[in-house]
């Protein structure tokens, strides 16, 4: 019988493992399904030179391998940026600076405050923060006349879907005419109106975002007794209604700046994520649960968004350290390099243990007047701890940026009065 | 006066056709790209009485259903063009009888005009076009800044939702559901009006003007209590319906609903703090008896009784009539945030001018010795009717009750404060009860509500304590998500007083000076429990 030296059979075993793997570790293609079923074949396979081991986050990988979580990988694709924006940007550089003491930025006028993030700056986090705070790519109005927020349990499905709009109006950083209306005390200004279920319907919100410390002016309109009434500005960190996220949790992150105490730089990386995302994910008017919501899936736990293009983005990390009174002891956050655009959040309790994962899905449109704005098409916030998630889904066929003949006084105090109904 | 039952329309879908066609009626002919939304709900409400009431004798309530009453509400929301819309609110409930209601008939309720025995239902039935058509209004633009509301529809001023100050433009219906109804746009009486408003950017603010031509029904003017004997009969009144000796007289000049009335208010913001100022020419909303300036209740219509009727030589009814007399208001609201508190502080003031009192004369007319205080006249006060609030989240009910956000708290102070008061004035908070008005009446009410379960659970506790004359009330509930479109609730409406009408004290002489009682004395055990299932479309 023949017998090998046990060196030399470990050589040879060692030499079939990496021609085995050189082998099966290859390019996928577009279409390839990141899944449970596949992930341990294809961790170490590439697209467009990434390793999908390399594009997914430890929490990202856990949810495909736990909760179903499907990524169907597309190839990246640029965002373009609009000219307008990138000049006023630009033109930021060198002129800017985080005013603690006012929690303003000073010499900011529109675009991103700072377009150049230097990754040996201490400020670094902070300024890509700001980016986001100050510099979207949101147009100066955005009106979207239907989104709904699908509440879901984890284990029996959604469970309440209501509906409503919501008008979105920069009073600083605009790019088309003057880039400030009114005093500059108002960064902008927000209308809301729920339109169904029908206990929810003519309940409506108006808010006043400031440009400094100062937290929001927020009124409520409540059909249930005809009368407006002054909500409390420092809900900031609670529950939006009986949803998943709070305030701060809108988009992934919505407070001012300077409410949170420390942000940190925690580096650069690829992930999958939907930046040009398939429109819409939500139809109104359908019936059956496929036809309605064509990016979920309607099986446990209903709340993945496995339907669309998942695309390799590279993000910066910024872990973001919440103030003491904050229900999180931490957010990280995964923002686009190339624009202010977050696509995942983590959010953790206060013992420090992984609660929350929000993700945001985006895409580039053109605003009425040519003006290049990038939208959300859907996001949900997923609450772990309790198997709950909120998923927020847009009706992008009626979305509407910068429309014309729109003004900081079709969207005041006696507007949401006059909505009354 | 005639009993308050209608003709009666046909059936249920032919009135709710008749509906729909006044809006297409009311509608602009531009037709084309016209968007026709509906919503509304569908609601089983049941209550029982969890109290042995003592006002009717040979009788044990406890236990006792006092409401079975079936709800469907229409809402429609016709956008005729990008300017003109058009809305109607529709509803129409159906009660069938309990065995408590067909005692409190048997007892004589709802009997003015019909007898001896009447027939209870029809005031829980109401049928009539103008109460299913709640509303039914037009909103279209003039000019730029300028918007115009036509029709039948609801104009809510004021900050409080509890004791209206400033919230005086609409009547309100207690008499099938009294005082406990969160969303009191189901209790208030809608009417028709135009109304116009302008935005003033300039200032932050803006105008609103309205206008009540005077073509409401006379039911539709005033807060109608349930002076009916119905369920909601103050006690100890069940089985009593006073319109047998004091009817409604709608028509009297001192409260006429066939005259114009109106307002107007600024509303703005001054810095962080919005505000608003108003005038209000309206009906005052409780109910005043006008007694009757004879004795013709004995039988003696050529005697005088002491007291003065208003409006007219002498009433219609036999002891009195029920009227609502024009009142003036000015009023003031304030709210802002206050970060220091992280709380929000509303108030209003509502400045009332000869608002309306019963009074107790030192030696009562014979009538009020017979049937109850306050059938010896009318005095007119100023009042200051004020309220302050304080709305609150409290954090820590996320780690002591674990609820899922901060548990909504308010609290509000409110106080009826009579001007140049005098003792011997004898003013009485209400005709048929005993207690005599205080330079200041002092309520405090609080609300906490708390969420579970995404909202699937939502627990609250409304509690209120009348500081001045004694008594309060607490009403702790639970409202449940059973799906998306089905809604459960539960709730517990408990009531104590220090004082309450005896009855049995009550006779003649001495009907007029047995009791003490005020608000919670009128709800002297009647606790309930109450629950609905509402379907949402």
């Amino acid at each position: 019988m023949l017998t090998l030296h046990k060196p030399l059979l470990g050589a040879v075993a060692a030499a079939l493992l990496t021609t085995s793997l050189v082998v099966t570790a290859a390019e996928l293609s577009e279409g390839t399904v990141i899944s449970a079923e596949n992930i341990d074949r294809v961790i170490d396979d590439t697209f467009e030179g990434h390793t999908i081991a390399s594009l997914l986050t430890e929490r990202m990988e856990w949810r495909i391998r736990n909760n179903g979580w499907k990524l169907p990988l597309a190839k990246a694709k640029e965002i373009p940026l609009d000219p307008k924006w990138l000049e006023a940007s630009q033109a930021n550089a060198g002129q800017t600076a985080i005013n603690a003491a006012t929690c303003q930025v000073d010499g900011w006028g529109a675009g991103q405050p700072f377009p150049d993030i230097d990754m040996a700056d201490p400020q670094a986090a902070e300024k890509v923060i700001w980016n986001w705070h100050l510099g979207q790519l949101t147009g100066d109005v955005a009106y979207v006349p239907f989104f709904t927020q699908v509440l879901i349990d984890g284990n029996r499905g959604v469970h309440a879907e209501p509906v409503a709009e919501f008008t979105r109006y920069a009073m600083k950083g605009r790019l088309s005419g003057e880039p400030v209306e009114g005093d500059g005390s108002e960064r902008g200004r927000q209308l809301l109106y729920f339109k169904s279920p029908s206990d929810m319907k003519g309940l409506g919100t108006f808010t006043i975002m400031h440009d400094s410390a100062k937290v929001n002016d927020v009124w409520a309109y409540i059909p249930a007794v005809r009368r407006v009434r002054r909500l409390s500005g420092g809900a900031w960190m609670d529950p939006i209604g009986s949803s998943d996220q709070l305030q701060d949790d809108l988009e992934i992150f919505n407070a001012r700046p300077c409410w949170y105490p420390e942000y940190k730089m925690l580096g650069k990386r690829w992930v999958l994520a939907v930046a040009n995302s398939k429109t819409p994910l939500w139809n109104k008017n359908a019936r059956s649960f496929a036809e309605k919501y064509p990016v979920l899936e309607d099986q446990a736990p209903f709340w993945n968004m496995n339907n669309n293009h998942f695309e390799p983005r590279e993000v910066y990390i910024i872990e973001a350290i919440t103030p003491n009174e904050h229900p999180y002891s931490k957010k990280v956050l995964y923002v686009d390099t190339k624009y202010p655009r977050m696509y995942y959040g983590e959010a953790y309790n206060r013992r420090g243990e992984f609660w929350k994962f929000m993700e945001f899905h985006s895409y580039p449109a053109v605003a009425e007047d040519g003006f290049r704005d990038v939208r959300t098409s859907g996001g949900a916030i997923i609450d772990f701890q309790r198997n709950h998630a909120t998923v927020f889904l847009v009706d992008t066929d009626t979305w509407k940026t910068n429309l014309p003949g729109m003004s900081s006084e079709n969207l005041t105090l006696q507007t949401l009065q006059a909505a009354g109904r | 006066m005639t009993n308050r039952r209608r003709g009666k329309l046909p059936a249920l879908p032919a009135r709710l056709g008749l509906a729909l066609a006044l809006v297409a009626l009311a509608a602009p002919p531009q037709a084309a790209q016209a968007q026709l939304k509906m919503d509304g709900y569908l609601r089983q409400e049941l209550s029982w009485n969890m109290q042995d009431r003592v006002d009717t004798p040979d009788f044990n309530d406890r236990g006792k259903l006092s409401m079975a009453r079936t709800t469907a509400r229409l809402n429609l929301d016709w956008k005729a063009t990008d300017e003109v819309s058009v809305r109607a609110k529709l509803r129409a409930s159906q009660e069938v009888s309990t065995s408590f209601l067909r005692h409190l008939e048997k007892m004589g309720a709802n009997n003015f005009n019909s007898g001896a025995r009447g027939d209870i239902m029809d005031l829980y039935n109401r049928h009539d076009i103008g109460d299913v058509v709640r509303e039914l209004y037009v909103d279209f633009p003039v000019g730029e800044r300028s918007r115009v509301r036509f029709g039948k529809q609801q104009v809510v001023w004021g900050e409080t939702d509890f004791f209206a100050a400033n919230d005086l433009v609409h009547g309100f219906d207690y008499t099938w559901r009294s005082f406990l109804e969160p969303a009191n746009e189901e209790l208030r009486k809608p009417n028709i009006i135009v109304k116009l408003n302008v935005d003033v950017p300039e200032l932050d603010g803006g105008l609103e003007l309205f206008v009540r031509p005077g073509w409401d029904r006379k039911e539709d003017i005033g807060t109608e209590l349930d002076i009916y004997g119905g369920r909601w009969a103050g006690h100890p009144y069940s089985g009593v319906d006073f319109r047998n000796i004091d009817p409604y007289d709608h028509s009297n000049r001192k409260g006429d609903y066939r005259k114009p009335t109106g307002g107007v208010r600024w509303s703005g913001m001054a810095g962080d703090v919005n505000y608003s100022v108003s005038y209000l020419k309206t009906f005052w909303p409780t109910p005043i008896m006008n007694a009757s300036s004879t004795l013709k209740l004995f039988g003696m219509p050529d005697v005088p009784s002491g007291a003065k009727t208003l409006g007219r030589a002498d009433t219609r009814g036999l002891a009195g009539d029920v009227i609502y007399p024009f009142v003036d208001v000015f009023g003031v609201t304030a709210s802002g945030y206050a970060e220091w508190a992280d709380a929000v502080f509303s108030t209003e003031v509502a400045y009332i001018k000869d608002a309306p009192y019963q009074i107790l004369l030192p030696t009562p007319t014979l009538i009020s010795q017979a049937v109850a205080p306050g059938f010896d006249g009318v005095k007119r006060k100023d009042v200051i009717a004020w309220m302050v609030r304080m709305d609150k989240n409290l954090a820590f009910t996320q780690g002591l009750l674990g609820s899922e956000k901060p548990m909504f708290f308010s609290v509000q102070l409110f106080d009826k404060w009579v001007q140049n008061y005098r003792s011997n004035d004898g003013l009485l908070n209400s005709v048929g009860w005993g207690a005599r008005t205080k330079e200041h009446s002092f309520l405090l009410t609080s609300i906490f509500s708390l969420s579970y379960n995404n909202g699937r659970v939502k627990p609250e506790l409304v509690v209120g304590s009348d500081l001045t004359y004694g008594g309060g009330f607490a009403v702790p509930s639970v409202t449940m998500e059973l799906s998306k479109n089905l809604r459960w609730k539960v709730e517990y409406d408990k009531f104590w007083n220090d004082d309450w009408r005896d009855a049995r004290k009550c006779g003649f002489p001495n009907a007029a000076s047995c009791d003490r009682a005020s608000l919670f004395g009128y709800f002297h055990k009647r606790d309930q429990l109450y629950t609905s299932l509402t379907y949402l479309f």
